[in-house]
């Protein structure tokens, strides 16, 4: 793992490409921290991090975009296939030089708190909270983009659909009170959900075996727990999004408070969509 | 020693590789020839780990690739069609990294890298970017980074594909030294290449194995002699002398370079010598000898043949054999001989 980590960081800051999108976050982040601070006179370090998530947005999809659709592309992910490391070594070392390449800057970013309490009053402890809540986010976010990246070959591509799956999560806070409230509906819609992780890990692992297993496994109980108490299922698909949405679990940190929930949620999301993109890169080798 | 048994991929109902079986020992040059399309880059790939197949097993020092695959891939070193290189870094970066990845130390790292520099000359271009490099230097990259590690088997895919001829004697000259060391595989489509550099030779085609001999027992070909013959005279009198003669299976008659001269070519299945016999038996008759050759069958007219055969035999399987849930019936081709 310590060398594809080394590897990356060797590319990442040998190319403009790294400093790059270091240099964007650093601006936005300034511009953002002179505007909330000394112009407007706000006392508070979760705002200009509230701001930096339009950044994040077009960001971390850059960052993430050649992970792995660069390796498929170039095909050099023949090499990473046949050198004696685990898919989870790869995925992970890729992950925590991207990772690194994000909290860089946002390093120099963690020196602002304690310039900014030099000229005024500012709770230390709620920005370095927020700022904690702005790292999740980021690392969580370059998991999910890594995932999307580790779908297509094309690097442009990879971009576009990280920044629609991103700003799928931005608005999912918004958007949960447009579905279903009622049993029946939240019902069906974990049922579609059971189904199509049945039909992922059909095709990622060519087992038609195991995908009816795993679909089966997770429909019965829901169906059997359906008949025996439908109010479990009441609001269920507005407050799973409630949940789910990344941004959202955000406001929590951004308001000074430490959230043990959306810390977990985090931290679920980040290994769940390396999961994923393990499962992705083992599905090439499959196919 | 790679051990194949029964390896087979399918891309959905088309049959990349058909159940193959077949050993390689250690301390030889094995060459695999087959035509584009024949499934030599699907075997290697599934050799290297980089390939999953739908059926069958690798075993590399007696390690399953699939199931210990780690180890098994400790054992080999990979060069693929395109050479899988890191444009933004520079040979010795990129070395370093493979070794790196192949768990050896710093120390060794360091030192294997300079040995594979120098076994590959690309010492004089360890700094410049690989972007920057020539087809063959980077094929030459390519190269050095299969041989990190120390592994005992080296598998290159077509690695002359693309180079000039100077390039391609080069690497030649290359894969000879490091057959002297190593158990090296080489893919290719072109002959020459598997006859200049390989010990021995599988020949593939429409994903079977179709031969699997020692170089020198291909270019002994099929064991029959064909002579191509000139003798003036009438052509039914010439061929009346030749059809008195046993063990002549057949004559085909060329068309005549020079006027009264008839031009043909014998086949005596029995390899038997019927030179002599044929000279006295045409000199009693009065018919001059103009010329009489001996045809060697070509390394090219033995593989085409068996290539061909191999395709049309498959044809008649796929009209003979009805399809069964959209595969063909699998059937145990690849015996070692």
């Amino acid at each position: 793992m310590s060398a594809i980590y080394r590897k990356e960081m060797k590319i990442y800051l040998s190319t403009p490409f790294g400093y790059a999108v270091m240099a964007v976050l650093l601006f936005f982040m300034g511009v953002f921290t002179v505007f909330f601070h000394f112009l407007s006179g706000t006392a508070d370090f979760s705002y200009p991090l509230v701001a930096m998530e339009w950044v994040l947005l077009v960001t971390v999809p850059l960052l993430t975009m050649r992970s792995i659709a660069e390796e498929r592309h170039s095909q050099t992910d023949q090499l990473l296939y046949s050198l004696p490391l685990r898919l989870r070594e790869i995925v992970l070392g890729k992950y925590l030089a991207m990772l690194t390449v994000f909290l860089l800057p946002t390093a120099v970013a963690a020196l602002y708190p304690l310039l900014l309490s030099a000229f005024g009053k500012l709770s230390l402890a709620a920005a370095y909270t927020a700022l904690f809540g702005y790292i999740l986010l980021g690392a969580s976010l370059i998991a999910v983009c890594s995932f999307v990246s580790s779908l297509v070959e094309n690097q442009i591509l990879a971009a576009v659909l990280s920044i629609a799956v991103s700003l799928c999560f931005y608005l999912l806070d918004d958007f949960s009170s447009l579905l279903p409230t009622g049993a029946l509906g939240s019902f069906l819609l974990c049922i579609v959900a059971a189904l199509l992780c049945g039909v992922f890990l059909w095709r990622s692992s060519k087992s038609l075996n195991l995908g009816l297993l795993t679909a089966l496994v997770l429909v019965l109980p829901l169906s059997v727990l359906y008949v025996v108490k439908a109010s479990l299922f009441e609001e269920l698909a507005p407050r799973f999004a409630n949940v789910i949405a990344l941004f959202g679990r955000f406001e929590a940190f951004a308001y000074g408070h430490f959230n043990i929930p959306a810390t977990v949620l985090y931290l679920t999301v980040i290994a769940f969509f390396l999961f994923l993109t393990v499962r992705s890169m083992e599905k090439r080798r499959i196919s | 020693m790679i051990e194949i048994k029964q390896l087979t991929k399918h891309y959905g109902t088309h049959v990349a590789v058909d159940c193959l079986n077949f050993k390689i020992n250690n301390g030889r040059i094995y060459g695999f020839l087959g035509p584009n399309g024949a499934g030599k880059s699907t075997t290697m790939n599934m050799i290297a780990g980089c390939l999953a197949p739908t059926s069958g097993t690798v075993r590399i020092n007696g390690f399953d690739i699939f199931e210990e695959p780690i180890k098994a891939k400790q054992c080999i070193g990979y060069l693929p069609e395109k050479p899988p290189l890191y444009d933004e870094l520079t040979p010795f970066e990129y070395l370093r990294f493979v070794a790196e990845a192949k768990e050896v130390s710093y120390e060794r790292a360091l030192r294997q890298v300079h040995e594979v520099m120098e076994l590959t000359q690309i010492d004089g271009v360890k700094d410049r970017l690989i972007r920057n490099l020539s087809k063959g230097t980077r094929q030459r990259v390519g190269i050095a980074q299969a041989l990190l590690g120390n592994p005992d088997i080296i598998i290159l895919d077509e690695p002359t594909v693309g180079l000039d001829p100077k390039q391609i004697t080069e690497i030649r000259a290359l894969i000879r030294r490091l057959g002297e060391i190593k158990t090296v595989i080489v893919s290719s489509h072109i002959l020459a290449e598997i006859s200049e550099t390989c010990d021995h030779v599988l020949i593939l085609s429409e994903g079977k194995l179709v031969a699997n001999v020692p170089i020198a027992e291909l270019q002994g070909g099929s064991g029959a002699m064909r002579l191509k013959l000139s003798v003036r005279g009438d052509e039914e009198g010439v061929i009346g002398v030749l059809s008195a003669i046993d063990g002549i299976e057949s004559c085909v008659v060329g068309a005549a370079r020079e006027v009264g001269v008839v031009d043909m070519t014998l086949t005596v299945p029995s390899g038997e010598d019927l030179r002599d016999r044929i000279f006295f038996d045409m000199a009693e008759h009065r018919y001059a000898v103009i010329s009489m050759e001996r045809e060697e069958d070509t390394l090219e007219s033995i593989f085409l043949s068996l290539t061909e055969r191999a395709a049309e035999k498959k044809k008649q399987e796929k009209r003979t054999t009805p399809e069964r849930d959209g595969e063909y019936e699998l059937i145990d081709e690849g015996k070692e001989r």
